[in-house]
């Protein structure tokens, strides 16, 4: 026998020995606590890997189905808007007085101070050049240009309008203009005029018909003039994101 | 590697008597691949191999039993070094050297049935049906396995 192979062998068993003896001093035996980590601790940690791999896949389906779920509601909210907005229009034209023809807004006019808008109705349906145009709360514009499809609406919000208002209230005359803001000029200083007064069309001129409703009185100033009052008014009417609006037939 | 793969058979090994031996048994008998492992690397592969993966084999055999840690080493290592001290004395090619591996595998199955602390009625009970058959049975393949050497031992004489 070699005496390499002795000495090994001796190395050996003395580890062994040593090993017997610290495992019998320590708890727990040694080899129990590796195999419970191995049995156990580490099935454990797979378990918890693949159940975060389940979680991962199943994170994605939900991130699908919310994707999907949104786009749907998406559409949901636009057909219910759609169906409110046709809802509002039916309704609207049905109470209202005259004869008027619903119009869809169909894009804005590139102009950076004048607000014009295109609207989905023209010729084919009787529009002519100078119809009033009004939307669900007041006055909005008039015709300015008749395609066959389309027509040009030139709304309040426009350097050119004169309109022939009236207070409600008082009766008191003057002309709608807009600079920016809603003025309502030529209005004298001895006027009865009071903020929060309702201003309405007064039907002298050729284009809207009388008792179309404006806006209200917000504040009231003295010109520098001394003549004539300085009359803001507050419209009803957005011109800046209409959706429908209604031709006025005369 | 050739470390890498002593240490492969000897999982592989330990996995076959821990998880399979009772799914490849014949009746209640199955052979014992450890004690043949240990058996065939410390004679016919290299007797380093042979005592060091008899510490390595005992250290991971023992995981699984509650015996302390380091007892198996301590007999796989005490077997690997009676297979290297009778090397010498047996001429391993002969049939007749494989009762060698018999007498260890005996006392091998002596040992696991002495702690587990059976009762003398028990404790011979399970000597007559599982560790003498057992002990024959890992003969018989040590035979074929044995014989399988030869035939190679065989076929490298005929290419010299």
């Amino acid at each position: 026998m070699e005496r390499k192979f002795l000495v090994s062998y001796v190395i050996l068993i003395l580890t062994s020995l040593l090993l017997i003896i610290l495992d019998c001093r320590a708890g727990p035996p040694l080899g129990g606590r590796i195999y419970n980590f191995f049995s156990i601790e580490a099935r454990q940690q797979l378990n918890r890997w693949t159940g975060y791999k389940d979680l991962e896949k199943k994170n994605k389906s939900l991130l699908k189905d919310i994707a999907k779920l949104s786009y749907e509601m998406e559409i949901y909210e636009t057909v219910k808007r759609e169906n409110e907005r046709l809802k509002k229009t039916l309704e609207f034209k049905s109470n209202f007085p005259l004869d008027i023809i619903p119009c869809q807004i169909v894009n804005r006019l590139p102009e950076a101070v004048n607000v014009s808008y295109f609207i989905s109705k023209g010729a084919f349906m009787s529009i002519e050049v100078g119809d009033p145009v009004i939307g669900f709360n007041g006055v909005f514009g008039k015709v300015l240009k008749v395609g066959n499809e389309t027509s040009i609406v030139q709304t309040l919000m426009n350097y050119n309008v004169a309109l022939s208002a009236v207070d409600q209230r008082s009766e008191v005359r003057g002309i709608l203009r807009w600079h920016r803001r809603f003025y309502l000029k030529g209005v004298p200083i001895y006027a009865d005029v009071k903020e929060g007064d309702t201003i309405v069309t007064s039907g002298k001129g050729s284009v809207f018909p009388q008792g179309l409703w404006i806006g209200k009185v917000i504040s009231i100033s003295r010109k520098e003039s001394g003549y004539s009052l300085r009359i803001e008014i507050e419209p009803f009417e957005d011109f800046t994101d209409p959706d429908v609006v209604f031709v006025i037939k005369k | 590697m050739r470390i890498f793969i002593a240490f492969l058979l000897s999982l592989l090994a330990l996995s076959w008597r821990i998880s399979f031996s009772d799914v490849f048994s014949i009746g209640s008998i199955s052979f014992n691949p450890l004690i043949l492992l240990l058996y065939f690397t410390t004679l016919y592969w290299n007797g380093w191999y042979g005592l060091f993966l008899g510490f390595l084999l005992g250290l991971l055999y023992g995981i699984f039993f509650p015996v302390p840690f380091g007892f198996y080493s301590l007999v796989f290592c005490s077997l690997s070094f009676g297979f290297l001290a009778v090397r010498r004395r047996i001429y391993k090619y002969k049939y007749s050297s494989l009762i060698i591996l018999f007498i260890a595998t005996f006392i091998f199955g002596v040992i696991e049935l002495l702690v587990q602390g059976l009762s003398t009625g028990l404790f011979m009970l399970h000597l007559g049906i599982n560790i003498i058959p057992e002990s024959i049975l890992t003969t018989i393949i040590g035979i074929g396995i044995l014989y399988i050497l030869k035939k190679m031992q065989c076929g490298l004489h005929l290419n010299y």
